[in-house]
């Protein structure tokens, strides 16, 4: 009789210890299932995340790409400008003016816009400073003389004017 | 918590980067640059500028503008005796004698400086990122003393950010390249950047990274090189002209930009042409500088400067008791690591090709990332995702192999694409499944083929059949048929198809593009030939159609051309042949069209004019310059 009492003990305890451990089981698994839920919701963000920004930067690129262009026909633009200055033959320098005209209006129809700097207050975001030059022509702190002068894209800048900066005399 | 970020705070320069996906990347500030100059300046105002923009100032504002604060962080005012001398900003002693800048008035620390710096780095890259960051691991050399480490971490805090950890930068730059999984290395990390340069060796095992020795020069870097360029092109100058552009700011303006881009352009060129029209003006007139810097020469100019490298490098040596063949790995770190020079004098030195994957100018904030991203966690949940080492793909008509899944794609990844039947009434098709990047399918690997039989029949290219690829994340490949019209379906699948061993890969890859050209031409005359063969068919199939309304000879004509054609392709005649037959045959069809074209507006009415060809059977344009290739035609 004991025996059987014992045995029927001993199966209750066992099943018991099976249900015990099935339900750790289930537990754990929900936990791992809600761990991948949250990894998965995760990944989904990131990747949405990461789409945005990849068109962001692929119009970003393209408005680059314009802007390395442009900074580098900027080049021709000094070189006809130089020119302009220094060629003395009228009919030279002429043909000159017109090049450098055209080269303008094809850099303005692209969107560049030259940087304002005479008289200007300097202004960093814009001018880069070379040194100050002493005149009485132009208020203190401002642009007196631009030795090359800078340009824009739409509103970003392309390059600084270098520009050298008034210093009244006596100041 | 937000995202962190590492940081390389540099003497002249810094960067910041961020993982994205298990990767860094380096991110570009509001100016676009990916770099920002570590410079900040006062206006009389106290307004502050940081990086560029304080830059453009700097000669207008020299008191007032820091640079090269880096030299001073962390150090007492008397260990700076000989960096004081060298900058034209008021350094002072403070507390406890340590260094102060004086600027309006008020005293600032060198960690208060680095702060400014480090906090538009990383508001820019809050905004680039769209998410707050607030973790950093920040980069120090690895020579910094314990008070240098502490006055950088206290930048970071003092500009908001929870500092994970201040970490080496060749520690950072060895995270880069992944060497951290190397065990017992020893490498040597060689950084000539802007304005310093810095020699360290270390060694690495179970992930731990230990500083053997560093020896360096704190005052050499690209700036010297541009100036050896300047200085030589304006001697040149004077001595032919007569005239020193040095004493003209314009003409000394362009001298410094030219001279860097030939700099720059010497890296990857042996010889750079210099010239700037109308650089200046003589009494005489115009006057041009044009002429060539050969490497040769360039490496003349420099040389002196190349030269103070080498003896750091051997102190180092001897300092961690170390031999040239010791060491393992060199990482280059530093822009002015791209000059062949400098990088002939590293393997002279050392006997080993360095590590130059990574971009020097970024390699050490893309380490710090690494470490970043390692510290906040961002790494864990990264699941190393498996990519498909070769395209996978069908074979179709001509046997052209047409890819399905291009080589590299990360994987699990599901792609499908329609095609049709090359036949009329074509009961089946077969689905050769292949994976390699040749163009033909022969070329190949064939991986298996299956049969989708039970076509209804139809003419050629109605029928539309959906084959998918589908690789699973074990990079199991379940390759699956399916008639659109029947629904009757039909699959393989296919284990294996990642793991091909690296060697048997990169010699399909390197086959591939081997053979690139003539696989090219040869599939070229496949599409050649696929484009003449549905030609033929569709002007077959009007012939039938509208043939009664064509005038007889035009008729004959015409059959004559098509059965041509089809004896020529069945016969694989050289593709001239096909070309010329291909090319009468449209223009004899030019006839046929007109037929169809009449027919329809006459059927339909006035109303006609806007059902003009398209109402043929298969898609196909009736001009036949614009026939896509039959049999699993894509849709």
């Amino acid at each position: 009789m004991k025996d059987k009492e014992q045995m029927a003990e001993e199966l209750r305890e066992q099943e018991e210890r099976e249900l015990h451990s099935l339900a750790e089981e289930l537990a754990t698994l929900k936990q791992e299932l809600e761990e991948e839920k949250k990894r998965h919701l995760r990944t989904r963000a990131d990747f949405d995340n990461y789409r945005k920004r990849a068109e962001r930067e692929a119009e970003k690129a393209k408005f680059y790409t314009k802007k390395e262009i442009l900074l580098d026909l900027l080049t021709f633009l000094d070189y006809f400008e130089q020119a302009g200055k220094q060629v003395q033959d009228p009919a030279a320098a002429r043909g000159i003016e017109i090049m450098a005209r055209q080269l303008n209006e094809f850099l303005y129809k692209h969107g560049v816009r030259p940087v304002e700097c005479h008289g200007k207050p300097f202004d960093p975001e814009e001018h880069e400073g070379l040194g100050y030059v002493t005149t009485d022509q132009c208020p203190e702190g401002c642009v007196a003389e631009e030795v090359c002068s800078g340009y824009k894209l739409e509103d970003v800048l392309l390059r600084p004017a270098q520009v050298m900066v008034a210093q009244n005399p006596g100041s | 918590m937000g995202k962190a970020v590492g940081i390389d705070l540099g003497t002249t320069f810094s960067a910041v980067a961020v993982i994205e996906g298990g990767k860094p990347e380096v991110i570009t500030n509001a100016e676009g640059s990916r770099t920002t100059p570590s410079v900040v300046a006062f206006k009389d105002s106290g307004e502050r500028l940081v990086g560029q923009v304080a830059k453009r100032q700097a000669a207008l504002n020299p008191e007032k503008t820091l640079f090269s604060v880096k030299r001073f962080i962390g150090r007492k005012y008397d260990e700076v005796e000989s960096e004081r001398s060298l900058v034209p900003y008021i350094v002072k002693a403070g507390p406890n004698n340590a260094v102060r800048f004086k600027i309006n008035d008020k005293d600032y620390a060198p960690e208060e400086i680095s702060a400014m710096v480090l906090k538009k780095m990383v508001e820019d890259a809050s905004k680039h990122l769209g998410e707050k960051v607030t973790d950093a691991v920040i980069t120090v050399p690895a020579y910094f003393n314990d008070a240098q480490r502490q006055a950088t971490k206290d930048a970071g805090k003092i500009a908001g950010l929870n500092v994970l950890r201040i970490i080496n930068e060749p520690t950072a730059a060895s995270l880069a390249y992944g060497l951290d999984k190397k065990v017992n290395e020893t490498i040597l990390v060689f950084d000539l950047g802007g304005g310093t340069f810095d020699v360290s060796i270390l060694e690495v095992g179970d992930g731990v990274f230990e500083v053997k020795a560093t020896n360096g020069d704190t005052h050499l870097g690209g700036d010297n090189f541009d100036k050896a360029v300047v200085d030589w092109l304006a001697d040149e100058f004077k001595k032919d002209q007569g005239i020193d552009l040095r004493q003209d700011k314009q003409a000394l303006q362009r001298l410094i930009e030219a001279a860097e881009k030939a700099k720059v352009e010497l890296s990857s060129t042996t010889e750079t042409a210099i010239s700037i029209p109308f650089i200046t003006a003589g009494a005489d007139g115009p006057k041009h500088l044009d002429t060539k810097l050969t490497r040769a020469k360039f490496d003349d100019l420099t040389h002196s400067l190349v030269e103070r490298c080498r003896q750091p490098v051997k102190d180092a040596l001897a300092d961690a008791k170390l031999t040239e063949k010791d060491i393992d790995e060199i990482i280059l770190v530093g822009g002015s690591t791209r000059i062949p020079a400098v990088q002939k004098l590293v393997r002279e030195l050392i006997g080993k090709d360095p590590n130059q994957s990574v971009n020097p100018d970024e390699v050490v904030a893309l380490g710090a990332a690494i470490q970043a991203g390692v510290l906040a966690g961002e790494m864990e949940d990264v699941v190393l995702l498996d990519v498909t080492p070769l395209s996978l793909g069908v074979e179709t008509l001509g046997g052209v192999m047409t890819k399905i899944i291009e080589r590299n794609s990360t994987i699990p990844t599901r792609h499908s694409e329609t095609f049709s039947t090359a036949e009329d009434n074509q009961p089946a098709v077969d689905i050769h499944v292949l994976q390699g990047e040749r163009e033909l399918a022969r070329d190949n690997r064939s991986l298996g083929q299956f049969k989708l039989e039970g076509i209804p029949p139809a003419p050629r290219g109605l029928p539309q059949i959906e084959v998918s690829f589908d690789i699973d994340a074990n990079g199991i490949l379940k390759v699956s048929a399916k008639d659109k019209g029947s629904g009757k379906e039909q699959e393989i699948t296919i284990s294996g198809s990642t793991n091909l061993d690296q060697g048997e890969i990169e010699r399909m890859v390197e086959e591939a593009q081997k053979h690139g050209e003539e696989d090219k031409q040869r599939r070229k005359e496949v599409d050649e030939r696929n484009e003449a063969d549905s030609l033929a068919y569709q002007v077959e199939r009007q012939l039938n159609e509208l043939g009664d309304k064509l005038p007889v000879h035009e008729k004959g004509r015409l059959e004559q051309t098509v059965n041509e054609l089809k004896e020529a392709l069945k016969s694989n005649a050289p593709i001239e042949k096909i070309r010329s037959l291909h090319s009468d045959l449209q223009q004899a069809a030019h006839s046929l069209s007109e037929a169809a074209y009449q027919q329809q507006t006459a059927g339909t009415g006035a109303a006609g004019t806007t059902g003009g060809g398209q109402s043929q059977a298969g898609g196909s344009d009736s001009g036949g310059d614009d026939v896509v290739d039959a049999e699993y035609e894509e849709q």
